[in-house]
């Protein structure tokens, strides 16, 4: 199990930094912050609408199970895959539940449109395969020069913030 | 051969909001904004412009003229008040404006800024300064040594600059891209980072094309427009994802240097002199006539450059997903200010219109008609949808 990864953690969606909505089947997602975006895909959309409605890794580990596939590899892949989420800061660690392991947790609020935590385990076109696939977050930074620019220190004469120009 | 056009600097730290129970200081900026406008009015005189985008009238009132000239050339043609006849493509009539934006050269007016919650770094997004409180939003640029503020519930905004002669190109082909956003997205109208061309009339069909910088948006654009295509702008366009058309707002196209002099068509083009770090052409000169106010949106197309050195241009089906990735995030990046309705609204349109690819090939001559015979192609499915349009179907140019 990754290190953000274990079985009883929740994990909400890094809002208003991240915006994310669901279209064909897919996920899109923006981190404002870092500039990159995000595509989710199959087990990955399954994952993530589960993680943004209050889900623990556990209950989405039971959404992806296929009978076939042994818990030790959905649980490594889902480990990674909640690092790679953690990492490009889409999600952060709720406080630990008080409340039942399944079902909609105490004190835990939606992130997200869609089903609710109680309907997670429906089978859902587009999203829930009938074959494991492993969660993948595929990422795009070609838009990331947009948010790199200088910081501000100082104000000019009239008032104005002046950008830093020491290297 | 096409090439990359430099973007503007975004809007680092978009959407972050205040801590819960401390006070934004917007209500205090506002407050002293609203003096500083009046007292540059008083010294410098005013100069009026209403925008009038899908219904929704803004009117601008800018103390004294140096910066109205620089920003209002890249505004399309939108009745004004007073005497004479509205350009007839663009008559519709002016009502009492939704939002009045206050606009002023704090160096032409002499009077220094007071301290500003805006103006305040935040180490943690040191690109801009954006804030919001329940109804207010407000923009620091530091590159631009900009600030934009909007009240909402007053229905009133502020813009103002250190100088006029400071400001980069990209400010002035399209201005108050912040304030017109804020104060468009109460009407459900989305100022988005895409071009609209059409065909086939005045009412004909229309295409939003989208990608970041450097995708041959702009130039597509261009060469549509020397075909004499209508055309509802370049880099910024105002979507209605209800109505599913796009509103024209800027008549300012960003083209590559490289591309304006290899092409004689280009060169010859007067130019907005607003900077020597890219060439900024006005739309309506390069084909008199073209700009028409609204265009439907029949299909989202995504263009991208071919490397391969094929002639032809290609439209390819592609998914919906595709298309919002393609507008979505450069929009929200350059943008500050965004709620889960922008993306909303965006999804919405990549949901309902079909969506392509087109792979613009080296023969600029034929890309014009590659659009004309792919609109053609909608035209002939006037029933086609995400789903019905099945791909590939490509159309040579």
């Amino acid at each position: 199990m990754g290190r953000a990864a274990d079985a009883g953690a929740r994990f909400r969606v890094r809002t208003p930094t991240v915006m994310w909505d669901e279209i064909g089947g897919e996920i899109v997602a923006i981190n404002l912050s870092s500039g990159h975006y995000f595509s989710l895909r199959g087990a990955a959309v399954t994952s993530f609408r589960a993680f943004a409605h209050g889900a623990s890794v556990h209950e989405v580990h039971t959404l992806l199970t296929d009978g076939a596939t042994p818990a030790a590899v959905i649980e490594d892949d889902l480990a990674t895959f909640v690092d790679e989420l953690v990492d490009a800061g889409l999600v952060e660690a709720r406080e630990p539940a008080t409340g039942p392991a399944t079902g909609e947790p105490d004190g835990v609020e939606p992130d997200a449109p869609g089903p609710a935590a109680s309907d997670l385990a429906a089978p859902d076109a587009g999203a829930t395969t009938t074959r494991y696939e492993a969660p993948r977050l595929e990422t795009h930074t070609d838009l990331e020069d947009l948010m790199l620019l200088d910081p501000v220190h100082d104000v000019d004469g009239m008032g104005w913030p002046r950008a830093r120009t020491d290297p | 051969m096409l090439a990359p056009t430099p973007e503007p600097p975004g809007a680092a730290g978009a959407g972050r909001p205040l801590s819960t129970g401390l006070r934004s200081g917007l209500d205090h900026d506002a407050e002293a904004l609203a003096r500083q406008a009046a007292n540059a009015r008083a010294r410098l005189g005013t100069v009026e412009r209403d925008l009038v985008v899908g219904g929704v009238t803004i009117r601008l009132v800018c103390a004294g003229s140096t910066l109205a000239d620089a920003l209002w050339t890249a505004f399309v043609a939108a009745p004004t008040p007073g005497p004479g006849p509205a350009p007839a493509s663009l008559a519709v009539s002016v009502g009492t404006p939704s939002v009045t934006i206050e606009l002023w050269d704090v160096s032409e007016a002499g009077e220094a800024l007071p301290p500003l919650s805006v103006l305040e770094p935040d180490p943690a997004h040191p690109g801009s300064t954006y804030r919001e409180d329940a109804v207010r939003e407000a923009w620091f640029q530091p590159v631009e040594s900009a600030i934009s503020l909007i009240d909402h519930e007053q229905r009133r905004g502020w813009y103002c600059v250190r100088s006029t002669a400071d400001l980069p190109a990209w400010e002035a082909g399209a201005p108050l891209r912040a304030l017109l956003r804020w104060a468009l997205a109460d009407h459900d109208l989305h100022l988005v980072h895409a071009a609209g061309i059409g065909e086939g009339g005045r009412d004909g069909r229309g295409l939003l094309l989208t990608g970041r910088g450097g995708s041959g948006k702009s130039t597509t654009t261009a060469l549509c427009t020397l075909a004499g295509l209508p055309i509802v702008g370049d880099d910024y366009v105002v979507l209605d994802p209800v109505g599913r058309q796009v509103h024209a707002l800027y008549r300012t196209a960003k083209l590559d240097p490289h591309l304006v002099a290899a092409h004689a068509v280009f060169a010859a083009q007067p130019r907005v002199p607003v900077g020597t770090d890219k060439v900024m052409l006005l739309l309506d000169e390069l084909g008199a006539g073209c700009f028409v106010p609204t265009l439907s949106i029949d299909a989202v197309v995504i263009p991208q450059v071919r490397r391969d050195g094929t002639a032809a241009t290609r439209f390819t089906a592609t998914s919906a997903a595709h298309a919002l990735r393609a507008l979505a995030p450069s929009t929200m990046l350059q943008l500050p200010g965004h709620s889960n309705r922008s993306l909303e609204a965006m999804s919405d349109i990549a949901a309902a219109a079909p969506t392509f690819e087109a792979s613009l090939g080296a023969d600029l001559d034929a890309v014009a008609p590659a659009v004309v015979s792919f609109l053609a192609t909608l035209t002939l499915t006037p029933t086609a949808t995400a789903t019905a349009v099945v791909g590939p179907q490509q159309h040579d140019g």
